[in-house]
Parts: structure tokens; C-alpha cells; sequence
């Protein structure tokens, strides 16, 4: 009885997988293969000889866990569709696992092997440590846009705000009052004195001292031909524009055989203020006050 | 200091004297005018065109005649009119049937003084042919070319009140007379003189008749100088020195008229050499051998004003090439904020500020 028993057992073992007989959806390749201890696998549509099969029952100790999921005639054979996992790494046969329901032998059927493989090494009981893997990028193409979005967002509000402070920069340029003669004049007299006025300086600081005189006088209306004639007849002005034309104009000058030394000529227009220029210009100029109004 | 050549050397009192003498020829006959004929002198001796605009009866014929008699100098006179051809200034050929060959004779143009009465009253082709003589001093008649006199100025004339029927020249045309002085009515004081000098005229006899003596009959005809003293006065002209700085305000002026927002065509390259040839002519007038402001101011309004065109903007507001050349060369030298037009004082000054000069 027992050898009629083992035989079917050696041969099964003998063939390394289900026999082929046995109609198994799942691929042989995948019953082949090692299954991960605990991970669930299926047999489906396998049909054995005999009556209905049942799962034995298993203790704490089993290696293995079976499931029937369905049971079905097939002819004077029976279809079933197993689930099982292993518990512990080894070669099983799933019949070993199962029994009659009535309480019948077995009788010779095929075997159904299956090998359970542990992946941790042989004698170790807790598993691998946890090993830190790489994030995974966040978001991806939407954090992408976002980003461009915000850029963009920012960069518009920052040349917004630099054209905004551009535009109150020039308006308080604009609303700013432009500078006085005294003003424009100073630091070309202090230049002038000490030698160091470039052409383009001496030419506007004559055409300044001149417009100051011209100011000062109150003959702003008085069309340019007529000005320097004007200017001229007076007793300050006209020394100082003579001077100023023999320093800047003479062809003596040029040769640097002048006789005018410019820092004698500009030093009474050193450190005058606007406030002095109208103070002078009131006492030279009495009762000019209707003149000095702008136009 | 100066970029300018070396001038070369020129006698100054010969010249002043020469001045001085046909200044004081011209005043026996025209009565005022004293900056008319600085101004002709200037183009005489500088060897510019001059146009005058001004209405007719301001002695314009007179002034030139004088001015012919005084220094020796060939004078003609044409009135342009719409009829006018171009060979009837520059001359043509004309078959001499005694020898059966062509002769050339030439036109009025081959003077030293040439008076183009009203040139704008003549059709643009005429204007055109006198313009390129005055430029090239040259004519070609029957292909042949044929060198004009020198010295040779034009003193042309336009009226600035009848219009009609009249071709106004156009700004590049303008731009070859060197000046163009807008001439206006004497004085009330002049005018009396005028007045006595003509009732005290008299009557000319003559062949046996008489007409009414004319101011042209008083004219002395013995010269003061001759071209000798002319070739003289342009090399003093020449020898007059010009500053950097002259030359600065020369650019500022032209570079002003370029960027104002009123006008469209701005001062060529050829107003700031008028401007300095001018202001040469008349420091020599002056009796000076530099240049000085003065001179820029003075002659500004004749030399540039008539080679600015203004916007339709500046024209629409009402504006004048004369108001825009004013503000301009009252901002010279305020720097480039004085283009502004809407300056204002600050509230607690007086108007001592650039904006003053507006």
C-alpha cells in the first residue's frame, strides 16, 4: 500500500513540474519558478481524478497555505482552482495538502510541485534592513509650470515696479525745478579758476555768464543780436565779456600770451548762490522786478 | 588752444580804411541801413550770396549801385519775371550773318554786382540756371564753358507781401545764399533825411531837357577802392582768428536747430561754414581779428534762419522761425534740459533760473 503510494510521489518528483496532462492556466514557466515566500500564486482549471478534494487542516507548523477557490464537476473528474503561499522556503506538493472530502484514499494522482524560495539568506530570520532609496521627482510637469508661472509672474511685477520707479524718477525730474544759473555756473568758475575748464566748459560757461547778465539786466526780451551790444554798454558786464572774449577768443590768448588771468576775472562769481544772484540783481537792477518775471 | 591753420598774415588798417571809406561813400546816398550794407560787405568779402526780403522802395538798387560805383566794380541789374528765360540771364549764341558763324554774347551774369530784382518771380527754371552760376561761378553757353567775373556776388531780392503769381524758392536753394537779411523800414528819424535829401534834389538837365533828378544822380561815380582793396579785405577776412570755442557755440547753434522738436529741417553743414565765414567778415568790419559771441548773435538770424523749416505741429501752434531761433540761442549754453519748452521758475525764486531765458 505504502510503495503504491510512494510510486506516484518518485515520479512526480522525478518530473520537475505539473504533468502535462494536467490542464493548468498559469504558465508553466511561472509554476516553475520560484515562488517569494508569502507571495499568493494560483493554479486554475487543474482537474484531478476521484471525488471532491478538500483542504486538510493545517496547524502552526505548516510550511505551506492552500486554498480551494472553486470546485466543479468535469466530467467524472473534478476542476478545481488553487491558491496557496509558502511559509517556508522548500519543494511542496499541493496534494500533500489536500485530502477527500469523503474521507476516501487519494488515490494515484499526479503531483503538483511547487518550490517556495525565501530571499533572505539561509538562517536569517528578521528581515533586510530598509535601504534609502531615491525620491522620486515631485510634481513633474505640473511643478515645471508652476514654477515658470511664478517666475514669470515675479519678473512682470519687478519690471513693472523698475518702470514705475523710472517713471516717478523722471516726473520728480520733471516736477523737480531745473537748476538755477548760480548753480550751473558755480562749478565752472571753480574750474575756470583753477585752469582746469575744458573747451566745451569755457564755451558754455561764457554763454551762462552771459545769460546771467542778461537776466540780471532784465533784457530777456530783447532779440540776441541787440543783447552783447547792451551788455556791453554796461559798466560791469562789459569789462567782464570783454575780458572773457580776449581770454577765450583772442588769438594772443591762443598763444598763451594773454594777459587775463582767469581766476582774477571769475573770482567774484566764486561761491554765489542763487539767493545772492537775485539779492545783487535786486540792488543793481531797482524796480526791475516786473522784468524778472519768466516769458 | 585753436585746431585752425595758422592765419596768414593781411593788413588790417589798409582794409579797416577801405571799409570805412565805402561805408562812408554809400551813406552820402542811402540814409540808414547801415547793417544792409555790413551785410553785403560781408558776402562781398567772403564771397556768400546775399538775398534781401524786403518790400519794394527801400533802396535795394540803390544801395547796390552805390555799392558798385564805390569799389569799382561792373554792376547789372535783372527783373526777374515770369517771362523770364534762362538766356536772357546767361547769354546764348547768335549768327553773325555778316561772317555766317556763330557768336557768343553773354548775358547780364558776367558782372561783378549782379542785382536779381524779385528772383522768386521768375519760373524755377530760371532761379535754378542763376542759383548753379552762383554756386559754380561758371556758365556754359552754346557748350562752351565760361569762367563768371571775380569778384562776383548776387544780391537778390524777393518781396515777402505780393505772392502771387510768384515761385517761392525752396529751402535747398536757400541754403546756397550764404545770408538773407530780412530788410525793414527806416527810422522815423531816417526817414525825414530821406525825405529833405530827395526834395533837395533838383532837376538834371540834359540833351537839351531836363528830367527830375533821382538819388541815383547824386552818385559819386569816383570809386574809393578797386579789387585790389577788395582781394585785400577777403585775406584779412581770412587771416581772422577763430577760437575752439567760437567753433563750439558755431556747433551748438546748428546741433540745436537739428534736435528741436519744432522744426523738420534743421541748419546743414554748410550754415555753421556761413556762420563762420560771416562772423570772420564782420569781426574784420569791427576791427577786431578774432571772433567773439557777438558776432554768432548778430549774424545768426540772416545766416540760419532762412535754411529752418518748421514742423506742421509748430505751425499749427502758431509758431515763427524767427520766435524758435530766438529761444534757441537764448538756451545756448544751459545744456540740454533748456530745450524744454514748458519751463517754469521755482515757486520762491525771482527767475533766476535757466527757464528765465526763455
Amino acid at each position: 500500500m505504502v510503495s503504491w503510494l510512494i510510486f506516484p510521489l518518485q515520479l512526480a518528483l522525478a518530473v520537475p513540474t505539473v504533468s502535462p496532462h494536467v490542464p493548468v492556466t498559469q504558465d508553466a514557466a511561472a509554476q516553475d519558478a520560484a515562488i517569494p515566500v508569502g507571495v499568493p500564486r494560483w493554479s486554475r482549471e487543474v482537474v484531478l481524478k476521484g471525488t471532491a478534494l478538500k483542504v486538510r487542516p493545517a496547524d502552526i507548523e505548516t510550511p505551506l497555505i492552500v486554498r480551494i477557490d472553486s470546485d466543479s464537476p468535469h466530467g467524472t473528474d473534478r476542476r478545481y482552482d488553487f491558491e496557496y503561499y509558502g511559509l517556508e522556503p522548500g519543494t511542496y506538493n499541493l496534494l500533500d495538502f489536500l485530502q477527500r472530502a469523503d474521507g476516501s484514499e487519494m488515490g494515484p494522482l499526479p503531483p503538483l510541485q511547487i518550490h517556495i524560495e525565501s530571499h533572505l539568506p539561509a538562517g536569517q530570520v528578521k528581515p533586510n534592513p530598509v535601504t534609502q532609496g531615491t525620491t522620486p521627482d515631485l510634481g513633474g510637469y505640473a511643478r515645471t509650470l508652476w514654477i515658470l508661472g511664478i517666475g514669470w509672474g515675479l519678473g512682470t511685477l519687478i519690471w513693472w515696479l523698475k518702470g514705475r520707479q523710472k517713471v516717478q524718477a523722471a516726473r520728480a525730474l520733471e516736477d523737480a525745478p531745473p537748476p538755477t544759473l548760480a548753480e550751473r555756473l558755480a562749478p565752472l568758475v571753480e574750474r575756470g579758476v583753477r585752469g582746469e575748464l575744458p573747451l566745451e566748459e569755457q564755451a558754455r560757461l561764457e554763454l551762462i555768464l552771459i545769460a546771467i547778465w542778461r537776466k540780471r539786466l532784465g533784457i530777456q526780451d530783447l532779440p540776441a543780436a541787440e543783447v552783447l551790444v547792451h551788455l556791453k554798454q554796461h559798466a560791469e558786464a562789459g569789462v567782464l565779456l570783454g575780458e572773457l572774449e580776449r581770454w577765450l577768443h583772442s588769438p594772443d590768448s591762443a598763444a598763451g600770451g594773454g594777459a587775463v588771468d582767469p581766476a582774477q576775472l571769475l573770482a567774484p562769481y566764486r561761491n554765489l548762490t542763487a539767493e545772492d544772484w537775485d539779492r545783487e540783481w535786486e540792488a543793481t537792477a531797482p524796480g526791475a522786478d516786473a522784468l524778472g518775471q519768466d516769458g | 588752444m585753436s585746431q585752425l591753420p595758422p592765419a596768414p598774415n593781411a593788413d588790417f588798417s589798409q582794409s579797416a580804411q577801405f571799409i570805412q571809406d565805402v561805408r562812408e561813400r554809400i551813406a552820402k546816398v542811402v540814409v540808414g541801413q547801415d547793417v544792409v550794407v555790413e551785410r553785403l560787405l560781408i558776402s562781398l568779402f567772403t564771397g556768400g550770396h546775399i538775398l534781401l526780403q524786403g518790400v519794394p522802395g527801400i533802396a535795394k538798387t540803390l544801395l547796390a549801385s552805390a555799392l558798385s560805383k564805390a569799389m569799382q566794380l561792373d554792376f547789372s541789374r535783372i527783373q526777374f519775371t515770369i517771362d523770364l528765360l534762362p538766356a536772357d540771364i546767361l547769354g546764348s549764341e547768335i549768327l553773325d550773318q555778316s561772317t555766317s558763324t556763330f557768336r557768343t554774347e553773354k548775358g547780364p551774369i558776367f558782372t561783378h554786382l549782379l542785382l536779381a530784382d524779385e528772383i522768386n518771380r521768375a519760373a524755377p527754371k530760371v532761379q535754378g540756371a542763376l542759383l548753379e552760376a552762383m554756386q559754380e561761378r561758371k556758365v556754359t553757353i552754346g557748350g562752351d564753358p565760361f569762367v563768371l567775373p571775380a569778384p562776383f556776388l548776387v544780391i537778390a531780392t524777393q518781396n515777402p507781401v505780393e505772392q502771387a503769381g510768384t515761385f517761392e524758392l525752396p529751402e535747398a536753394q536757400l541754403d546756397r545764399f550764404m545770408l538773407l537779411h530780412r530788410l525793414d523800414y527806416p527810422t522815423p528819424d531816417e526817414e525825414r533825411v530821406i525825405l529833405r535829401r530827395n526834395a533837395a534834389l533838383g532837376v538834371q538837365r540834359r540833351d537839351g531837357g531836363a528830367v527830375v533828378a533821382t538819388e541815383f544822380d547824386v552818385i559819386d561815380d569816383s570809386p574809393v577802392g578797386g579789387i585790389e582793396d577788395i582781394i585785400a579785405a577777403m585775406e584779412a577776412v581770412q587771416s581772422v582768428h577763430v577760437s575752439d570755442t567760437f567753433l563750439e557755440h558755431v556747433v551748438e547753434l546748428v546741433g540745436r536747430t537739428r534736435k528741436h522738436p519744432d522744426i523738420e529741417l534743421g541748419g546743414s553743414p554748410r550754415a555753421g561754414i556761413s556762420l563762420i565765414k560771416a562772423s570772420r567778415a564782420r569781426a574784420l568790419l569791427f576791427g577786431r581779428n578774432y571772433v567773439i559771441p557777438e558776432d554768432l548773435f548778430a549774424l545768426a538770424e540772416d545766416v540760419v534762419l532762412h535754411r529752418l523749416r518748421l514742423n506742421y505741429e509748430a505751425l499749427a501752434d502758431g509758431k515763427t522761425t524767427a520766435a524758435v531761433l530766438q529761444e534757441m540761442l537764448a538756451h545756448m549754453g544751459s545744456g540740454d534740459e533748456a530745450n524744454r519748452n514748458d519751463h517754469r521758475a521755482a515757486p520762491g525764486t525771482n527767475g533766476s533760473r535757466v527757464t528765465a531765458e526763455a
